[in-house]
């Protein structure tokens, strides 16, 4: 359904969007992650021909987004993220107009404008001024225009953003419900989201893809290898030294503290290195107040990898295939190596 | 803008009828309307002091013409920086319309506005005819072919100076001051060419005068529908929704 290949928009000076390339079959549900700023919205805007790219192509449904426009544009559904109305129109007005730009022949349009509006749940607010709805009605209203002709391809841009949890919720179930009818490419700031309705994950970092799979595979991804967090007291060297030395041990850092010490210690998936640490404290006579295992999560993965250049020293190359990050406040002993050369692509 | 066949029929209508209503959503619609029918009739009423014949139409429309830098500006100031800066901009060239379409139905929406406005000053032809019993008709209807063609031509260039900014103030100044330009300052220019730089080589009072809106109004006011004329005004609209198009598509080069 999309093909993107080599796509790049470059600004004045920098690259908005650089080089990415990928493919969403028919009937995904991709989920488009990053940053504010990663590149989201510009290679969205791309793909639903606002603008084109540097250079590189995208083709939607087999048509080249610049030199097929218009047949491209009349098989997607697009939701900026701004979610723009005409604030002086009528919820059902607006959907009647939209239609007919879109070419719902003059007979099926108000079957159709029924149709979404009944979908979407929006049947007390048709009368209503846009200007006048809430935030999360004109939510609505925006994805009810971007279904009404019912397109091959639907690209919501941060559909959720700035709703309430309620309304998150809301207008999550009417994406799940619509990702059933289409092709969906949606953006997202919001991980438990994605984790939720898409199939598949981008993650998009300072205009490059990241990392690609479907959320299982990402989160598998993060739990090869495990993390322990333990809160010990006693002198931090000894201490250090005596756990560098456990099997399975791939990686260590310590927050020395003034009485208590946190280590965080990476092992292999097959190891749980709980009990030795135990051990080993209650051995040496020092003290242990918290041992725990860190759950990974998308969300690891997405602070992780989008953390990397601010705690990258200047002048290191980007690491893009296995990023690799130290937690901010705990720099590790030895590099980390989560994540799997398979479940990333440059 | 590439374009399927039929096109500009198919979307058109849509596109100029949104565009022609929305100028009824807002207050501000009602607001230049009555000022400038105020205005119209505060002229007449003047005007009817000394001329009690068709001349009292031409001299109000010519008139209205000058009028219409001031008030244009503030039909046309909306018509795209509002949608660029709310963002609709995004949706509109995003559905499966030609930038073409857009231009030339924000033109329309906007004339149709316009002749809306005017249209209750031809009631002033009915007092006249009370009055005067016979005014000169056909100079009438020349003079509001010459004052809509010239409302037109401001109305394409505003719709290019609002495609290029998304503040609707900075819109409206920058067109007042280009319709002024056009009307006054080209004129005044006229009458002092031999201060102009290479006014021995360059037959500037020529250039000038063609240049001038209000040259071009002169034969309608004495009731002549001249194609030099409206081919100089058609020209001008046509050379603002030719920018206004070009301007639309420059986001694809940005």
């Amino acid at each position: 359904m999309i093909e993107v290949a080599n796509l790049t928009k470059r600004y004045a000076g920098f690259a908005a969007v650089d080089n990415i390339s990928f493919k969403v079959d028919k009937g995904e549900i991709v989920g488009f992650l990053g940053k504010n700023g990663a590149g989201k919205s510009t290679t969205m805007k791309m793909l639903s021909c606002f603008f084109p790219p540097t250079w590189g192509s995208a083709r939607v449904a087999g048509f080249d987004c610049v030199t097929d426009s218009m047949e491209v544009r009349q098989r997607i559904g697009y939701m900026p993220e701004r979610v723009p109305l005409y604030e002086d129109m009528r919820v059902e007005e607006y959907l009647d107009y939209r239609a007919r730009l879109r070419g719902v022949p003059r007979r099926a349009r108000s079957s159709a404008v029924n149709e979404v509006i009944s979908t979407i749940g929006l049947k007390d607010m048709r009368r209503k001024l846009i200007g006048s709805l809430s935030k999360g009605y004109r939510q609505r209203t925006g994805l009810a225009e971007a279904i009404v002709h019912k397109p091959e391809l639907l690209i919501l841009d941060e559909p959720t953003a700035g709703l309430d949890p309620g309304q998150i919720r809301q207008v999550r179930e009417v994406i799940k419900e619509l990702g059933k009818r289409t092709t969906l490419l949606l953006s997202t700031h919001i991980l438990s989201e994605v984790e939720i309705t898409a199939t598949r994950i981008l993650l998009i970092h300072k205009g490059r893809i990241v990392a690609n799979g479907s959320p299982g595979s990402l989160v598998g991804g993060a739990q090869s290898s495990r993390r322990f967090r333990a809160e010990i007291r006693g002198p931090v060297a000894m201490i250090e030294a005596m756990l560098k030395g456990l099997p399975g041990l791939k990686g260590l850092s310590v927050a020395p503290g003034e009485e208590w010490s946190v280590f965080t210690i990476d092992s292999d998936l097959e190891q749980d290195l709980r009990a030795d640490v135990a051990k080993f404290v209650v051995d040496n006579g020092w003290d242990l107040r918290e041992l725990s295992e860190e759950k990974r999560t998308l969300e690891d993965l997405f602070v992780q990898i989008t953390t990397t250049d601010e705690v990258a020293p200047p002048g290191a190359p980007a690491p893009v295939s296995t990023p690799v990050a130290p937690a901010p406040e705990a720099p590790p002993a030895e590099p980390l190596k989560e994540w799997p050369e398979g479940g990333a692509t440059s | 803008m590439a374009g399927r066949r039929g096109d500009l029929v198919t979307n058109l209508p849509a596109l100029t009828k949104r565009e022609f209503t929305a100028n009824f959503y807002s207050p501000m619609a009602y607001v230049i309307a009555t000022f400038y029918l105020l205005f119209a009739g505060l002229s007449f009423y003047i005007l009817l002091r000394d001329q009690r014949d068709a001349n009292a139409m031409r001299s109000l429309l010519t008139f209205l013409g000058f009028i219409h830098t001031i008030f244009i500006p503030m039909v046309t100031m909306r018509l795209i920086s509002e949608e660029r800066k709310s963002g609709t901009l995004e949706m509109l060239v995003t559905a499966p319309v030609s930038d073409t379409e857009i231009a030339i139905s924000k033109f329309l929406g906007a004339t149709l506005f316009t002749a809306l406005m005017i249209a209750p000053t031809t009631l002033f032809t009915w007092v006249l005819t009370r009055i005067n019993g016979r005014p000169d008709i056909g100079m009438i209807q020349a003079s509001y072919v010459g004052l809509m063609l010239l409302s037109m031509s401001y109305i394409a260039l505003g719709l290019f100076i609002s495609s290029l900014t998304a503040n609707q103030i900075v819109a409206a100044i920058l067109t007042f001051v280009t319709l002024f330009t056009f009307y006054f300052l080209v004129g005044f220019l006229t009458g002092s060419a031999e201060s102009l730089p290479f006014h021995e080589k360059i037959p500037w009072p020529d250039i000038l005068n063609y240049m001038h809106f209000g040259a071009h109004l002169q034969s309608f006011g004495k009731g002549l529908v001249d194609s030099r004329d409206v081919v100089y005004f058609a020209s001008v609209i046509s050379l603002g929704i030719f920018l206004t198009i070009k301007s639309l598509e420059s986001r694809r080069w940005r």
